[in-house]
C-alpha cells in the first residue's frame, strides 16, 4: 500500500502510458496540471508561472531541502532548484516510468523515490512542501464519508511531522464543486482514474484544522478549462503520432477525457483548488 | 474581401449551414438512440435525449470529424439543442467561410 488512496497500480495504469504520448500534448516541461494563466500566452508560459507560484506560497526561495509529493515528470524539482536557489529537492511518484525518467536526467540536487507519502522516510525535516495534482489520488470511491476524512487528516499528519516548525505547504487539486461521486462519470472512474475520488473543499479544510493554518486560497476553474482545451488542442494536432504511439482507442478515449475535463470546469461540476497553507505550532 | 462581405449578403450562407449540421445532428441521434429520424426534434435539448457529459463530449468530437473544424468541448452544454447549437455554429463569421468550403456549399454572392 502507499497510502490511504488509489493504489501504485492504479497510478501507474494512467501516468506509465508512455511517456512519449504524454510528450506529445502537454508543454515542452511536461506538467501534467492545471496552469496558472495571465492574459494571452502560450501553455508553457503558463505552466511556469503556476510552478512559481507554489514555490513562491511554500516559501521555497533558497531553503533547504523541498519536498514534492506527486512530482510528475519533475519540472518543478528542476525548476526550484535551478531558479529559486533550492539546495535539495526531492520528489515522490507512484509512476515508474516518471522515477526512472528523472533519475536518468542525473541533476544532482534533485532526487525522485518511487514512493507514495505514506512510506516516505523524510531523514530530516523539509522547510517547504508542494503537493500539485495529487491529493486527488488520496481516496478511493468505495471509502466511506470518515474514512476519507481520516486519510486526508493522515496526509496534513504527515506533512506536519516532515516540515520544519513555520514551514509551509503549498497545494492544488481538483475538488468536487457543484457535484459529488454519486453524479460523476462512470467513465472517469472506470478508465481514467481508477479507484479515486476527489475531494470536496470542505474535507480539505476541515482535515488540515488543527494541523495548517490557510493563508491563501485560489479557486481557479477557468484556468483548467483553459489548460484541458490547450491539451486537447495540442492531443488533435499530433493524432497520427499519438495513434502510432498508443493506438487510435486510447485516443479516442483521452480525447473524450480531455472533453470532459474542459466540460467539468467550464460547467462547475469541477473546480481547482490552489491553497497555500502553513504549519501551526503547538503553543498549549 | 471576405471580411469586407455584409451581414446581409452572408445570411444565406449561414441559414444553409445551420441547415446541413442540423440534419447531419438528426441523424446522428436518430443512430445513437435508435429512434426514427422523423421523431428527433430540433427544440428538444439533449439533456431530454438522454445524453449525459460523455456522450455531448463525444458528439462535438464526432461532428468535429464530420466538419473538419476544430469546435469545443462544451458547445453542446452552451447550446444544448440542434437548433441552438446547428445555429451558433453557422453564426460564427469566422468559421462560416470555412465550413461554406467544407460542406460544399455554394459560396454566398458578393455584394
Amino acid at each position: 500500500m502507499s497510502g490511504p488512496g488509489a493504489s501504485a497500480a492504479a497510478i501507474q495504469r494512467h501516468y506509465d502510458i508512455g511517456d512519449e504520448f504524454y510528450a506529445l500534448w502537454l508543454d515542452e516541461s511536461r506538467t501534467y496540471s492545471c496552469a496558472l494563466w495571465e492574459g494571452e500566452e502560450d501553455l508553457h508560459a503558463a505552466q511556469l508561472r503556476k510552478i512559481d507560484w507554489h514555490l513562491a506560497r511554500c516559501g521555497a526561495q533558497g531553503v533547504r531541502r523541498l519536498l514534492d509529493i506527486g512530482c510528475g515528470w519533475g519540472a518543478l524539482l528542476r525548476r526550484a532548484t535551478e531558479r529559486h536557489g533550492v539546495a535539495q529537492a526531492v520528489g515522490l511518484t507512484l509512476s515508474a516510468a516518471q522515477q526512472r525518467l528523472i533519475e536518468a536526467n542525473g541533476r544532482p540536487r534533485v532526487e525522485a523515490r518511487l514512493e507514495g507519502w505514506a512510506e516516505h522516510r523524510p531523514g530530516a525535516t523539509y522547510d517547504a512542501i508542494v503537493s500539485i495534482g495529487a491529493f486527488e489520488h488520496f481516496a478511493r470511491l468505495d471509502q466511506s464519508p470518515a474514512e476519507k476524512l481520516a486519510g486526508y487528516r493522515a496526509f496534513f499528519t504527515f506533512c506536519h511531522e516532515a516540515l520544519a516548525p513555520g514551514g509551509r505547504l503549498s497545494l492544488q487539486t481538483i475538488t468536487y464543486e457543484n457535484a459529488d461521486r454519486r453524479d460523476f462519470s462512470r467513465f472517469f472512474a472506470e478508465h481514467i482514474f481508477p479507484e479515486s475520488d476527489l475531494p470536496h473543499l470542505t474535507e480539505i479544510v476541515s482535515a488540515a484544522q488543527g494541523l495548517f493554518e490557510i493563508e491563501q486560497l485560489r479557486q481557479d476553474r477557468a484556468h483548467y478549462a483553459r489548460t484541458a482545451r490547450a491539451w486537447l488542442s495540442r492531443l488533435k494536432a499530433q493524432r497520427a503520432a499519438a495513434e502510432a504511439l498508443v493506438g487510435a482507442e486510447t485516443v479516442e478515449r483521452y480525447k473524450k477525457y480531455l472533453g470532459l475535463l474542459v466540460l467539468g470546469f467550464h460547467a462547475g461540476t469541477m473546480n481547482l483548488a490552489r491553497i497555500g497553507l502553513r504549519r501551526l505550532e503547538k503553543w498549549r | 474581401m471576405d471580411s469586407m462581405m455584409s451581414e446581409r449578403a452572408a445570411d444565406p450562407g449561414a441559414a444553409a449551414i445551420e441547415r446541413e449540421i442540423a440534419g447531419w445532428m438528426r441523424g446522428y441521434l436518430a443512430e445513437l438512440l435508435e429512434i426514427p429520424l422523423e421523431e428527433i426534434d430540433d427544440d428538444t435539448s439533449f439533456d431530454r435525449y438522454g445524453l449525459d457529459s460523455l456522450a455531448s463530449v463525444g458528439m462535438i468530437g464526432d461532428l468535429e470529424e464530420w466538419l473538419g473544424v476544430e469546435l469545443d468541448p462544451v458547445l453542446a452544454s452552451d447550446h444544448p439543442s440542434i437548433r441552438a447549437l446547428a445555429r451558433a455554429l453557422a453564426a460564427d463569421e469566422r468559421r462560416r467561410l470555412l465550413l461554406t468550403r467544407r460542406l460544399r456549399l455554394p459560396a454566398a454572392s458578393r455584394p
